[in-house]
């Protein structure tokens, strides 16, 4: 009885050690086609997507309260392999409009799993390194997590950027139109949504957000 | 009988036979090929045997409104496929701008979907592609319709599309500055107002208190439309494609006048810019157009300003016209592909039109908080309408009116849709560049090309 009992233990093991290494070649072996990655800056984890199913989690660590990471839907545009700058491995840069943000290894690898950094991503060096090779310039990143109220002052137009342009990009995505990646940039898709929004709301077409679209989605303009 | 007996009367039989083939060639000819009245035949019946597939176009309805459209449709087309596995529906949420050109492209491929949601109110398309549905349905079945919507549909005699939704041509009035002057709301409601009555009390406005306003949307022609509705005079367009201007210079009449008073803010062309601020901060009396979908933003927006005292007025109307209330209606309109699928397909088409219709009947006029046009909805509609007594009782006053709104022509002719696109521009030019009515009168008359009998 005993025997069977170390028998099936082992099998079992044996099993688990399969899968794993498994998994490991499997994604050893992950193109960046159709790679997305969401960070999730209330559980500190970083987790990769192939063709919209979850294949791996990183632990990470995000802004600290004073300096968030970015909240939105953003794309890597730089890769660079030898980044260091004594901070880490490895540096994936995102389009963040209003400062320097991306993914990077860490020499504080005590912080990951914390809301340690200026608002970067970090990563353990090791982690880093596997990541690097999955994703490429143009793979989506998405990071939720906590912000602060954002101040909306100035009637928003085509070209600009900023945060006020991206909560009102989540404010047209809430309303049902399509204004595109929530990245905080008035580029072609937003301005596609806004020019339907004036149309289904009878308003001029002139693809500015003004008072008339501030209170249509409950945004309040402070002068600033 | 002779030789020549025989002769003849073989010649006879032979005539005989030569005049019954070219009749009954003649008369397959002019039955099957000449006729240029597209019929179905009354007895063709979907077969159980065959798949039909359907496609269907529509518009993500819900835009600022709670719920899910796309989950309905989904849903429903589950709902219709458990009763018909045969007929497959593939559906297709268009974008508002884009919407009407895709079908214009599809109908020049002679490809169009087999069912359409006309939401901005078009009624007839293309008389050659367009199935009329009285050919689908009976009569019982059409009486199922507001009478006013359906009649909306007929053109010619045939009803070219499935009544679906009625909006009450409304305009949006803080009931706490309208009730300054001398209009009684209780009457307005019951019996609509006038012309006269509206200039009158846009005046008592601003003279008791400079800061009290009307707001038009300059940019928005609907109101154009609107008041051409409710003014006096033929269709703007005649049957033979003659440009009649009598409803037109009597609209830019009525806002040439208010133009020219204290009755807008300044500067007038601009005024639109200040819609939603000046209303919500108690300034503009009446605001208007207002689309539906305006209309349900102002409605959740009603509960955070509470000095601001919403309500709807009908659209005043010239005093020469009898009718009180306007309405426009919309409902989903049929086409058949330029190499016909066959009246079994049309009737698939039909089944599953006629079920999304009564469907969308009830859940859009709930959501969109307008009318349905399909009658045996109304209970329910009451019932489970979100809406203030007041607004419920209001909309319900529409559902009495047996007017509808066109009034340039119900036939989409090429001077119809030139005279439309003109108007809207000239509206424009009106407010920005302060043109007189004689001026776009002139300028319409000056560009508007002959019919073209299309």
């Amino acid at each position: 009885m005993k025997d069977d009992i170390v028998v099936v233990i082992f099998l079992i093991l044996l099993s688990v050690v399969v899968v794993e290494n498994a998994v490991v070649i499997n994604l050893k072996n992950l193109d960046s086609e159709n790679v997305s990655l969401v960070v999730n800056a209330y559980q500190k984890q970083l987790k990769v997507f192939k063709n919209n199913k979850l294949v791996h989690t990183f632990p990470v660590a995000v802004g600290k309260t004073s300096t968030k990471s970015p909240v939105g839907e953003w794309a890597i545009v730089h890769k660079d392999a030898h980044w260091g700058g004594g901070f880490g491995e490895r540096w994936m840069g995102l389009n963040v409009p209003w400062g320097k943000y991306g993914i990077h290894g860490t020499n504080k690898p005590h912080s990951i799993g914390t809301a340690a950094s200026h608002g970067c991503i970090r990563m353990f060096n090791r982690d880093v390194k596997k990541l690097y090779q999955w994703v490429e310039v143009g793979t989506r990143v998405k990071i939720i997590g906590p912000r602060d109220p954002i101040k909306i002052s100035r009637f928003l137009k085509p070209k600009q950027s900023g945060q006020d342009v991206l909560l009102l990009q989540e404010k047209l995505r809430e309303n049902g139109f399509n204004p595109g990646y929530t990245d905080g940039m008035y580029g072609g898709s937003t301005q596609e949504a806004m020019r339907e929004f004036k149309y289904i709301y009878g308003l001029k077409d002139d693809l500015v957000a003004n008072e008339n679209v501030f209170y249509i989605l409950n945004l309040t303009k402070k002068d600033g | 009988m002779g030789i020549n007996g025989i002769k003849k009367y073989l010649i006879f039989l032979v005539l005989l036979i030569i005049i019954a083939i070219s009749s009954a060639g003649l008369n397959y000819y002019f039955n099957y090929y000449q006729k240029d009245e597209f019929i179905i035949d009354k007895e063709a019946k979907i077969d159980p045997n065959k798949q039909y597939n359907i496609a269907y176009w529509d518009y993500p309805l819900l835009w600022g409104i709670e719920g899910d459209y796309k989950s309905f449709l989904e849903d429903k087309i589950v709902e219709f496929q458990q009763k018909y596995p045969n007929i497959n529906i593939s559906y297709k949420l268009l974008s508002p701008i884009e919407g009407s050109s895709a079908l214009q492209t599809s109908l020049e491929n002679g490809q169009p979907p087999d069912i359409y949601n006309s939401i901005w109110g078009k009624k007839l398309f293309n008389s050659k592609l367009q199935i009329p549905i009285n050919l689908l349905t009976s009569e019982e079945e059409v009486k199922k319709y507001h009478v006013s919507a359906s009649k909306s549909f007929y053109v010619e005699g045939k009803l070219w599309g499935l009544p679906q939704l009625i909006f009450p041509q409304l305009w949006v009035v803080n009931k706490e500055i309208l009730e300054k002057s001398s209009l009684d709301l209780d009457v307005v409601y019951e019996q609509g107002w006038s012309w006269k009555q509206f200039i009158k009390v846009a005046h008592q406005l601003s003279n008791s208190n400079p800061q009290h306003y009307i707001i038009f949307i300059p940019d928005n022609e609907e109101l154009l439309f609107q008041l051409l509705a409710a003014a006096s005079g033929p269709r703007m367009i005649s049957e033979d494609g003659q440009f009649n201007s009598e409803r037109l210079v009597n609209t830019l009449q009525l806002l040439a006048e208010l133009r020219e008073s204290n009755v807008f803010p300044a500067p007038k062309e601009k005024m639109g810019q200040k819609l939603l601020s000046h209303f919500w901060q108690g300034k503009a009396g009446v605001i208007a157009p207002v689309t539906p979908w305006l209309l349900n933003s102002l409605y959740q927006q009603d509960k955070r300003y509470s000095k601001v005292s919403l309500t709807l007025l009908p659209v005043p109307v010239n005093e020469a016209l009898d009718k009180k209330f306007l309405i426009k209606t919309t409902g989903l309109i049929l086409f058949r592909h330029q190499d016909y699928q066959g009246d079994d397909h049309s009737k698939a088409v039909y089944k599953f039109a006629e079920f999304i219709n009564h469907q969308q009947s009830l859940y859009l006029a709930k959501k969109l908080k307008v009318l349905p046009a399909y009658m045996p909805c109304y209970a329910k509609w009451e019932e489970e309408v979100a809406v203030s007594d007041n607004i419920k009782k209001t909309l319900l006053n529409y559902s009495q009116s047996t007017n509808d709104s066109e009034s340039l022509s119900k036939r989409n002719s090429s001077v119809t849709v030139q005279l439309k696109e003109m108007l809207g521009q000239e509206y424009q030019n009106f407010w920005e560049k302060e043109l007189s009515p004689q001026q776009v009168i002139d300028e319409i008359n000056e560009n508007l090309l002959p019919n073209d009998n299309d």
